[in-house]
């Protein structure tokens, strides 16, 4: 059949047609494949110091907020730290400079992570009362037979019939039959008790859990955005939290919630939740803030870092990243201390029981 | 249907065989020559073979990943995957249209460049494709036609937090092409073949830059996380190039596969590249129904 000209000629020309649909296919595919790949720095000082800049300021959320809040202005931050970088630093000093640089933004979710120490920025809690003491918790819940415990929450019923709750994390979830449980132990009591002072957060779900027991319907409490580019200001429209009431079960007395500055991220979640509803009042301190869900990454030397990737607001659109102020403000006195007293307990109670 | 496989070998060599005789007697198109014709998927325009050729590939090779959602820096690793395609003539087309099945799952693992952290990496990819056949001289085949492919997999970083992982999900239309050639080199049958597979146009899924997955998935907050894909987004290729040969009876392939997935969505940079070298083996079976 190749004998026959015309179509040896066909085949010709489909051979064309094919070879020029691969071309340009393959043309088109080398071009366009152009390698998508990220800049980055170098495995030095400078580069690690301007990786760690510049990988805040892409993706570090409460720029703006801080900037009102109490001028911060990252520009300057590197027109500060960026000349005490050279090459000639040990690793050791080069941590020390990039974590001074992180603090800047007083933030308890920013922290730069290397083998031999953690970068943390404590201000947020140094610098205020304690207000918490382990010794004066014990003397509430008693001794090891006189609470009883279950899912990371310890509990009791105090001597005026006033249940507590103590939850010292939200790092795992509680567990449906867990709660279910623990609120059908303390179903009698006239009010209610949950302390989360010095709870460091851990999952949200977890506070979001622990919230829903005071709940009745399906309630507006907050809001979430997450950045969308590069800039300072490039954000989603935030959207609501709506968190649904615990099912089968949910607690109608009043409750306090116990806070101190150490009550941070997802513990402050859980406070910024259920502050406001008619029948629960927060007492103690300030807490420690911390409104922005963390992110995870890394510098060109492997160290890694922690950053406020995505703002939480309250039901009032206020961002919380700073602390949410207590309803009744009270701080454990030295007397109290020296007595055995823990006084935001005993506000609690007098606040649960004045209510009746 | 599929026959066990003890069945298989013996009845894929008489397969082979009576596919080339009847590529002999009557078509134009088949290398008209010996056994290794059996890796050809081809049949006339009068008299469709019903056969359709599997071909499984083992790969192992190299990887590089990108994902800036996890980490601004490339990681690298080995790169294992395991494909399987099936190819028969359509039902359709005179004889000149030939349907290929494709799946496609690949594991990697990757190291940072410091060796500090990992990151473990999978993918699946389903695939069908439609070409029309060209064989402008005798062992020359090619093709070329649409493939539509649905990708899925994930990437798990070490480095933890409220970011630990990256999920994946794609569907996109994608020109093939193919170009085979049998031919006998000391005296024996050999058959090399390259495919090209390029996505045009498709959509995949992708979170917003600074989002979270629990925005996504606990508080059911979208935000542009279906993006519709295509060449200037997501430039992608697979390129699998093989040379299948008889050896024992059977018939066996190996070659080196290029598997480029990219995307720029979102503000979100990711590539995985991976470069394998593929090993495998080829059936011919006849569908009995």
């Amino acid at each position: 059949m190749l004998h026959n000209p015309l179509r040896a000629l066909c085949r010709l020309r489909r051979i064309g047609s094919f070879a020029c649909v691969m071309l340009l296919a393959g043309g088109l595919s080398c071009l366009l494949s152009a390698c998508i790949t990220e800049d980055v720095e170098a495995d030095t000082n400078v580069g690690n110091f301007n990786s760690l800049w510049t990988a805040l300021d892409e993706h570090y959320c409460f720029f703006d907020y801080k900037a009102e809040a109490y001028g911060l202005d990252w520009d300057s931050v590197r027109d500060v730290y960026a000349p005490q970088v050279s090459e000639s630093l040990s690793s050791r000093q080069l941590f020390e400079v990039l974590g001074n640089m992180l603090s800047e933004l007083r933030d308890g979710h920013v922290n730069l992570y290397s083998a031999f120490n953690t970068s943390r920025y404590g201000d947020w809690f140094d610098n205020y009362p304690m207000n918490y003491s382990d010794s004066l918790i014990h003397k509430y819940l008693g001794q090891t037979d006189d609470y009883m415990t279950s899912s990371g929450l310890d509990y009791r019923i105090l001597d005026d019939n006033i249940g507590y709750i103590r939850c010292e994390s939200f790092e795992s979830g509680f567990g449906d039959g867990n709660l279910h449980e623990i609120m059908r132990g303390l179903a009698l009591c006239d009010g209610l008790i949950v302390d989360v002072r010095s709870n460091g957060g851990g999952l949200v779900t977890a506070a979001q859990e622990l919230a829903s027991l005071f709940l009745n319907e399906t309630t507006l409490c907050g809001y979430m955005s997450h950045k969308t580019g590069t800039g300072h200001s490039d954000f989603s429209t935030p959207e609501a939290i709506n968190i649904d009431p615990f099912e089968g079960l949910r607690w109608q007395k009043k409750v306090c919630i116990l806070t101190n500055r150490r009550t941070y991220s997802a513990a402050n979640c859980f406070v910024m939740y259920l502050k406001g509803l008619e029948q629960v009042t927060v007492v103690g301190d300030t807490t420690g803030g911390g409104a922005g869900l963390p992110f995870n990454s890394e510098l060109p030397n492997g160290w890694t870092f922690r950053f406020s990737a995505c703002p939480m607001y309250d039901r009032d659109m206020t961002l919380t990243e700073m602390g949410i102020e207590p309803d009744v403000a009270v701080d454990i006195t030295s007397a109290d201390y020296n007595n055995g007293v823990d006084t935001i307990i005993e506000t609690a109670r007098k606040v649960l029981r004045n209510s009746d | 249907m599929r026959l066990p496989r003890p069945v298989c070998q013996p009845l894929c060599v008489l397969l082979a065989l009576l596919t080339v005789a009847v590529g002999r007697a009557q078509s134009v198109c088949m290398p008209a020559t010996t056994a290794v014709d059996s890796m050809a998927c081809c049949g006339t325009a009068d008299a469709p073979t019903r056969l359709t050729t599997h071909t499984w590939l083992y790969g192992a090779g190299h990887t590089n990943i990108l994902d800036t959602y996890l980490s601004d820096f490339e990681y690298t690793g080995p790169s294992f995957s395991l494909m399987h395609t099936s190819e028969r003539l359509a039902r359709w087309g005179k004889g000149r249209v030939t349907v290929q099945g494709l799946y496609m799952a690949t594991v990697n693992y990757a190291e940072s460049a410091t060796d500090d952290n990992h990151e473990w990496d999978a993918q699946f990819t389903l695939g069908v494709a439609w070409h029309r056949n060209w064989h402008p001289v005798r062992g020359l085949r090619l093709a070329a036609g649409g493939m539509a492919e649905l990708g899925g997999g994930f990437t798990y970083s070490s480095n933890g937090g409220n970011n630990p992982a990256q999920g994946r999900l794609s569907a996109d239309l994608a020109f093939s092409g193919i170009a085979e050639y049998a031919f006998r080199l000391w005296n024996r049958p050999f058959q090399v073949r390259t495919q090209l597979d390029v996505p045009l146009f498709g959509a995949m899924f992708s979170p917003n830059y600074g989002q979270s997955y629990y925005e996504i998935y606990y508080l059911k907050n979208t935000d542009h996380n279906v993006v519709v894909t295509h060449p200037f987004n997501a430039p992608s290729v697979r390129w699998l190039t093989t040379c299948s040969f008889k050896l024992l009876g059977a018939t066996l392939s190996v070659g080196y596969l290029a598997d480029v997935r990219q995307s720029h969505v979102n503000n979100l940079k990711r590539h995985t590249w991976n470069n394998q070298f593929v090993i495998g083996y080829v059936r011919r079976l006849k569908l009995l129904r």
